[in-house]
């Protein structure tokens, strides 16, 4: 099949779509009301865009306007009135001007959705690009000082007779510049520490569902098969909805990365488990480039990557989120290939 | 015998800036900070340096521009570019558009020397030649 007309669907629709039809065209043919009944097929053809692809819309619209045209023939003692054609005509304008805007709103939908999906990749890329290459300028600097002065300072010292004032110039400054660096570091930290908690009562289930719907763009453009396996009726537990869904983000576009680095299955499995009536563990699986051993010790440090660009702060501060949840996180390596990560966050007690 | 150069320092970082002096005058070279690139352009110290020392992100200029407006205005000082934060794609372009050397920040006092050594002999040759 070199060219698809239908989407993937239920079977119901295109049954119930051809039923109208075939009412419309009964009822076109056989009854001879002062109506343009042609008219009718626009619910037709609305309805085809559900399940249709453009090229299909297109064959409904051309199907909707070839039964009009043979019912008018086959209309019994169909003296071709005035009437009669007028009715055609406005009802075949009717279709061809529906499939039309039909199709052009189905543009405008599908390029509305690919540009958010790309300003989402974009703007996360952009943000930690910029976030690194300012980080790196800002401490940086200083480093380069130190260096600099460090150096002038053993020059001063060794000369004959060794220059003392110059000497104690260049430490001064040293001793500035590293204040100046621990200063750059304290605004990192206050950048990406997270903002104060709102605890409400949150639906663990809830706040997956929602993280898979915003990075459905994301997973279906790198061609990657989710599965959900949510425990039914999970317990409400107290938490903070936009730091836990961040946990969840970073877990999935981290399997995301993984997986793009691995030339393997594209798999992600997302599910959700009760332990008794203490808790419920979340965990991430992916089919991705998977942990060493080494890297399960340092995997929640910060700054520590194994992602080229990567700046190392993901895992960090989900574990500072779920830690301040009582929770833990922790990850493992998957098998037959890939890593798991599950955070288990407790539930209240009473 | 040689006469050492006079380097100047082109570093919006007033304290990078003033440590590279510092460094240089350990060394033995006559050097001068210039905050920014137009401070330099507008002194009357483009004839009399021999290196130009740059950093490559500032705020009227980059570094690389700097060099590219003295080589326009037929003074291409040999330029040393600084930068926090290295790029492959801007090194070799960079030294394709005739810079001395492209270091990265914090740089070795022993990467700078060379450069400079570098420098001096090609503003040398070019002395030769014009």
């Amino acid at each position: 099949m070199t060219m698809p007309m239908l989407k993937s669907t239920k079977p119901l629709l295109p049954f119930a779509t051809i039923l109208l039809a075939a009412l419309i065209f009964i009822a076109d043919t056989f009854t001879n009301l002062e109506v343009a009944m042609p008219a009718f097929y626009t619910a037709v053809v609305l309805l085809s865009v559900r399940f249709c692809t453009r090229r299909g819309v297109i064959y409904v619209a051309v199907g909707c306007v070839v039964l009009t045209i043979v019912s008018d023939f086959l209309t019994p003692g169909a003296a071709v009135t005035e009437a009669g054609i007028l009715n055609t005509l406005i009802g075949i304008a009717a279709i061809v001007t529906t499939a039309l805007l039909a199709l052009k709103i189905e543009t405008a939908t599908a390029a509305a959705y690919e540009a958010r999906s790309q300003l989402n990749h974009l703007g996360r890329v952009a943000s930690l690009g910029e976030l690194t290459a300012s980080i790196a300028h800002e401490v940086n600097q200083p480093l380069a000082a130190t260096v600099a002065n460090a150096n002038a300072c053993l020059r001063w010292l060794a000369a004959e007779p060794p220059n003392l004032d110059e000497a104690r110039h260049a430490v001064e400054s040293i001793v500035k510049d590293g204040n100046r660096a621990s200063g750059i570091i304290a605004r990192v930290r206050a950048l990406t520490q997270p903002r104060p908690a709102r605890i409400t009562s949150v639906d663990i289930n809830e706040i997956v569902r929602e993280t898979l719907a915003l990075c459905d763009g994301e997973l279906k453009a790198n061609g990657i098969v989710v599965q959900a396996r949510l425990a039914p009726a999970v317990p409400r537990l107290k938490g903070d909805a936009i730091q836990l869904q961040q946990v969840v983000l970073n877990l999935i576009l981290n399997a995301i990365d993984a997986i793009n680095m691995a030339n393997g299955a594209r798999e992600l499995v997302v599910a959700s488990e009760r332990e008794g009536d203490s808790a419920i563990v979340v965990s991430i699986e992916d089919s991705g480039v998977g942990l060493k051993q080494v890297q399960i010790s340092r995997l929640f440090d910060a700054f520590y990557t194994e992602k080229p660009g990567g700046m190392g702060m993901g895992l960090a501060i989900s574990q500072s989120i779920v830690e301040a949840h009582g929770g833990k996180i922790w990850g493992e390596a998957n098998s037959p290939r890939g890593a798991i990560f599950h955070f288990r966050l407790p539930l209240e007690r009473g | 015998m040689t006469i050492k150069p006079s380097i100047a320092v082109v570093e919006d970082d007033e304290s990078l800036r003033d440590a590279t002096v510092g460094l240089l005058r350990s060394h033995g070279f006559i050097a001068k900070g210039f905050a920014s690139p137009n401070e330099f352009l507008s002194s009357n110290r483009i004839r009399i340096t021999s290196c130009l020392i740059a950093d490559m992100r500032m705020p009227e200029m980059s570094g690389l521009a700097l060099y590219g407006q003295l080589k326009a205005q037929g003074a291409p000082i040999p330029t040393i570019l600084i930068t926090a934060y290295p790029e492959e794609v801007v090194r070799s372009r960079a030294l394709a558009a005739g810079v001395t050397a492209y270091l990265a920040k914090p740089f070795s006092e022993q990467d700078l020397l060379e450069s400079i050594n570098i420098a001096a002999k090609r503003g040398g040759a070019q002395a030769v030649k014009h």
